[in-house]
């Protein structure tokens, strides 16, 4: 598992002062904030790894704001967007919510509740982070079960007891309690509510 | 025919003589070409009826005569005991019948003839929707067409012999007469006028004075064609005004563009401005700022507001029309205080400003801070043109100088020049070739310019680059 990057604020704007203004106003709230003139210069620093929220303005020269939310998709990078936009359009506002940004400030706009709507998103990008990062570390676990071990599990979380597991995979009730002890072992769980939770969250992750 | 010929008196029938067949037109009662010529037009008339009434009985004359001669001829030859006239004579009688029978005949075939010609000649006259009309040496109507009946309602015989003054009026002969006169002197006039006569009102016409030369050179008289052409100017003119129409919903147009454009344009340093606050306030909260930096921000938030300031100036100027407040304005003066307003920002692209030509120019009536304006735009349209130039080319120049009544301001830069893709929108708004430019400058600078009644224009300077000029109207001493 390779070393996340930290969270960081992304600047994308046209307009030198305003980038400039965010960045002296984020390094005084003490966000870690980076900016870009254009959607293209912050696609070609963008990596697997980057994530945070993305302060993105939808009318700029060369590609817009919009799409670069749809590369952005395409690629499958989870950063939070929040599109700022210098008049109140509301079709392009919709657009922007549409193409999955979590937020939509208008220009000019109040620092005070910039800074908390993006210490809002960088929350809530955080939980996500540690859900995804949870997440895989339950398939991880999962993933080191054996073929019978993983029916058993599966058994076990819908409530069966070790007799009526034993009777449907036609094998003895110790061996049900061999298995289910090596899967709580592998798993690191200590009980069936636990080992329920893991699953549960497996299960949420998967995709489809 | 007959009325046709008592309602104009014209008698035209027994010309079949030697005069070229247009004569007939102008010289109206007299069909005999040897009365035209006579000089004295009340004599001619004379002459003219005297002839025109024998020929109208002639005739009727002509049969009498004939029956007369032929008397003594059947008397002869049916009397056969007793001749009572030797068979000569009556023979001779008989002849003499037998020619006046043929030469009356002869006279009713060209009277019959010159009828149907003159009947033709005047119906096309009278058909044709422009005026026409022959005027005499002494400027007296000798003949006009149904047109002038009209348009002034007056009969042909009513409008005969009457004078153009008398016909047009005092105010619409005033115009004319000048051409009239040059006309009379031998010289073919046309023009175009808006004349307002006494009898039918203002018209616009288009009018032709072509003399009537006589044998000897000398002018008997004008062909006058007047044509009506009231109608095409209304129709020019509307066309004119629609066309002005459009030209203003566009700009109203432009200018909805334009606030979009602006909001966009003011957002932008005011998002700067308010963001860079709140940076500060926190950074002196915490006070562990560092002072150089903030510092910095608060030089950012000047600039930016400077930006903004600009920005509303620049649409104040634009949106700002018809509330001039004109005064005596000395052009120099203006050329200064504008050379004063650009010099720091061309001290640091080391721009070299000259301001030339006269030094106490006339006066011109003129909104100072509008024209400024206009000046404006014009320098640091041509400081930026140099900016990117070699030393030696980095140098602007501004003359003034009277130019016949008015006074003419010059902006001349030794810069790249006008590229041709972009000269013939140069005028319009938001067209810059400027990195970040509005394209408001020129635009500006042409409302303010026209507004005073002049015209922005642009050319090549004398050594290269580009010269922006325009004119205003010299004050009333």
């Amino acid at each position: 598992m390779s070393q996340p990057e930290a969270a960081r604020v992304f600047i994308v704007d046209d307009d030198a002062s305003v980038r400039r203004s965010l960045l002296a106003l984020l390094g005084q709230v003490g966000i870690p904030a980076a900016e870009y003139p254009s959607a293209e210069a912050f696609l070609e620093a963008v990596g697997d790894e980057t994530r945070g929220c993305l302060l993105l303005d939808v009318r700029m020269p060369g590609m817009s704001g919009l799409q670069l939310q749809e590369v952005l998709r395409e690629r499958g990078l989870p950063l939070v967007v929040v599109v700022l936009t210098g008049h109140a359009d509301v079709p392009m506002a919709v657009r922007a919510m549409k193409a999955g940004a979590a937020d939509f400030i208008e220009k000019p706009f109040n620092p005070q509740q910039l800074v908390e709507r993006i210490q809002a998103c960088l929350a809530a990008e955080a939980r996500d982070f540690t859900e995804r990062e949870r997440r895989r570390e339950a398939e991880a676990m999962l993933g080191q079960l054996t073929a019978r071990e993983r029916e058993v599990l599966d058994l076990l979380v819908s409530g069966k007891p070790s007799k009526v597991i034993a009777s449907a995979l036609g094998i003895s009730e110790k061996t049900v309690d061999v298995h289910r002890s090596n899967v709580m072992r592998k798993t690191g769980t200590r009980s069936v509510a636990e080992l329920v939770q893991l699953w549960i969250l497996c299960r949420s992750g998967a995709p489809g | 025919m007959t009325q046709d010929q008592a309602h104009s008196g014209f008698e035209p029938t027994s010309s079949p003589g030697p005069g070229p067949a247009d004569s007939v037109v102008p010289s109206p009662p007299g069909p005999t070409p040897a009365a035209s010529d006579t000089p004295d037009p009340a004599l001619s008339r004379t002459v003219r009826v005297g002839v025109a009434a024998v020929l109208s009985r002639a005739l009727p004359l002509g049969v009498a005569l004939c029956a007369l001669l032929a008397i003594p001829f059947l008397l002869h030859y049916r009397a056969d005991e007793t001749p009572a006239l030797s068979g000569n004579v009556a023979l001779t009688f008989g002849a003499l019948a037998l020619l006046a029978l043929l030469a009356t005949v002869w006279l009713a075939y060209l009277s019959a003839r010159g009828r149907a010609l003159a009947h033709v000649m005047r119906s096309v006259l009278d058909n044709v929707p422009d005026l026409i009309s022959y005027v005499d040496a002494d400027q007296r109507y000798r003949f006009s067409n149904r047109a002038y009946h009209r348009m002034f309602g007056l009969t042909p015989a009513t409008i005969y012999g009457r004078s153009v003054r008398d016909l047009l009026g005092e105010t619409a002969y005033e115009i004319v007469r000048p051409r009239l006169e040059r006309a009379l002197a031998g010289n073919s006039e046309s023009f175009e006028s808006h004349i307002d006569y006494s009898r039918a009102g203002p018209r616009d016409v288009s009018v032709s004075y072509v003399p009537d030369r006589g044998p000897g050179g000398e002018v008997a008289g004008l062909f006058v064609v007047v044509s009506d052409i009231t109608r095409l100017k209304e129709a020019e003119r509307r066309e004119r005004e629609r066309m002005l129409e459009l030209a203003h919903a566009a700009r109203l147009a432009s200018v909805g563009e334009m606030a979009t454009q602006i909001a966009h344009e003011v957002n932008q340093p005011l998002t700067a401005i308010v963001t860079y606050c709140a940076a500060l306030e926190r950074g002196l909260e915490t006070s562990g700022g560092d002072p150089a930096r903030l510092r910095e921000w608060v030089s950012a938030i000047g600039d930016e507001a400077r930006r903004v300031s600009e920005i509303v100036r620049r649409l104040r100027e634009f949106v700002r029309r018809g509330e001039m407040a004109l005064v005596a304005l000395d052009l120099r003066e203006v050329l200064e205080e504008v050379v004063g307003m650009v010099r720091p920002e061309a001290r640091r692209q080391a721009v070299t400003i000259a301001v030339e030509g006269s030094a106490a120019p006339p006066a011109v009536l003129a909104d100072r801070v509008l024209i400024a304006q206009a000046v404006l735009n014009l320098l640091r349209n041509a400081v930026d043109a140099v900016s990117g130039e070699s030393p030696e080319r980095r140098r602007v120049s501004l003359r003034v100088a009277a130019v016949g009544d008015r006074v003419e301001v010059a902006v001349a830069d030794a810069g790249p020049g006008v590229s041709p893709d972009i000269g013939g929108k140069l005028f319009e708004s938001f067209v810059s070739t400027k990195r970040g430019g509005l394209g408001m400058g020129l635009p500006i600078t042409r409302s303010i310019v026209e507004a005073h009644g002049g015209q922005v224009r642009y050319g090549p300077a004398p050594g290269g680059g580009t010269v922006f000029s325009f004119s205003l109207p010299r004050a009333p001493a």
